[in-house]
């Protein structure tokens, strides 16, 4: 199929050490495919890490990469205020409601779980290593099941760079400027982390929605 | 597919510095008129809704009841909570509107609060 995407996802392996699925096996989309979501409820983040602003700071970048996919994605600071007015301000809360609850507040068919693992900056002699962690899932308002889960670990330290050109470079660049300021700026980097666990089919595989062309025809011809 | 603009980094602002209202809302329009000018129409799902939240908590109401509308005729996925949206922002219209009828009726009573 189309090469250009590929290229991409090698260029960023170049910059970018990655650990976790990166190279895992393909998943298992049965479950996904039955349910057949149109729109995806993303719920306020949970966060594992000691950087108190890092869930609010990530929630902003969650609609685009899923929108993107193909599906309505709710409008997230929306959905934030509606359910701190409905007692859940405490995104743990939210994550540990009835989903079937939340499905029917808002009228989704799917929620989108997503916990932020690690948001750190390591500062070495030499350099400053960058990591972000994430754990998303995605269960269906007709079950109440997973459809669909993907944890994706993104480190980067200026040591990584290496040649290349295009997309890769330009993210490098960004990331490289912004970890030269005192307070690291992990919004390229979490922005990378949900560009691969999106991405479809070079990345862990996320189906596409009904917006996008590929969709019911991604699963079928991939395999 | 979308026309976003700078939308993620719009609501990363709004998150970074959330007291100022009037320049959150200022951008959403800005965001809202782009996409569907020089955008082609492709107004992303959610920014219709976004920018009506806005101007509802901007007490703009009126303009509120028009991109909550917006939002689901654009996106039909959406109409559950919009229309949950729209009767909650017209039930707090009336209720400001009764409020204010009150007040000035009940100026001068100084009463303590109700049991």
């Amino acid at each position: 199929m189309n090469r250009k995407p590929v290229a991409v996802f090698v260029s960023i392996l170049a910059f970018l050490a990655i650990s976790g699925c990166a190279t895992a096996p393909k998943k298992d989309f049965t479950a996904f495919q039955a349910e057949n979501p149109r729109s995806v409820l993303v719920i306020p983040v949970v966060n594992k890490t000691v950087e108190v602003n890092a869930a609010d700071y990530f929630l902003s970048t969650l609609s685009i990469p899923l929108a993107e996919r193909g599906y309505y994605v709710f409008p997230v600071d929306v959905v934030k205020h509606l359910l701190e007015n409905d007692g859940l301000a405490d995104s743990a809360m939210v994550h540990g409601a009835d989903t079937m609850k939340l499905c029917n507040l808002f009228g989704a068919d799917s929620v989108l779980y997503v916990s932020i693992e690690r948001w750190d900056a390591r500062y070495l002699v030499l350099t400053t290593q960058v990591t972000v962690a994430f754990d998303y899932t995605i269960k269906g308002c007709k079950t109440g099941d997973i459809l669909w889960n993907h944890k994706q670990v993104m480190v980067y330290s200026p040591q990584n760079q290496g040649g290349g050109g295009g997309i890769g470079t330009l993210v490098a660049m960004a990331i490289s400027a912004a970890m030269t300021k005192a307070a690291p700026n992990y919004m390229p980097l979490a922005r990378q982390a949900n560009g691969m666990a999106f991405k479809y089919p070079e990345g862990p595989g996320f189906p596409a929605g009904p917006y996008h062309p590929d969709h019911l025809k991604d699963l079928a011809t991939s395999r | 597919m979308n026309a976003w603009g700078n939308y993620d980094e719009t609501l990363y602002a709004h998150y970074k510095n959330p007291q100022d209202h009037e320049k959150h809302l200022e951008k959403l329009k800005v965001l809202v008129t782009e996409a569907e000018t020089t955008g082609g129409g492709k107004v992303p799902p959610g920014l219709y809704a976004e920018y009506a939240f806005a101007l509802h908590e901007a007490g703009r109401t009126d303009e509120a009841v028009i991109y909550f509308g917006k939002e689901k005729e654009k996106w039909p996925e959406s109409t559950v909570i919009m229309d949950k949206m729209l009767r909650n922002v017209q039930r707090q219209e009336e209720i400001r509107k009764s409020r204010t009828t009150k007040d000035t009726d009940s100026a001068t009573e100084q009463g303590g609060p109700k049991q």
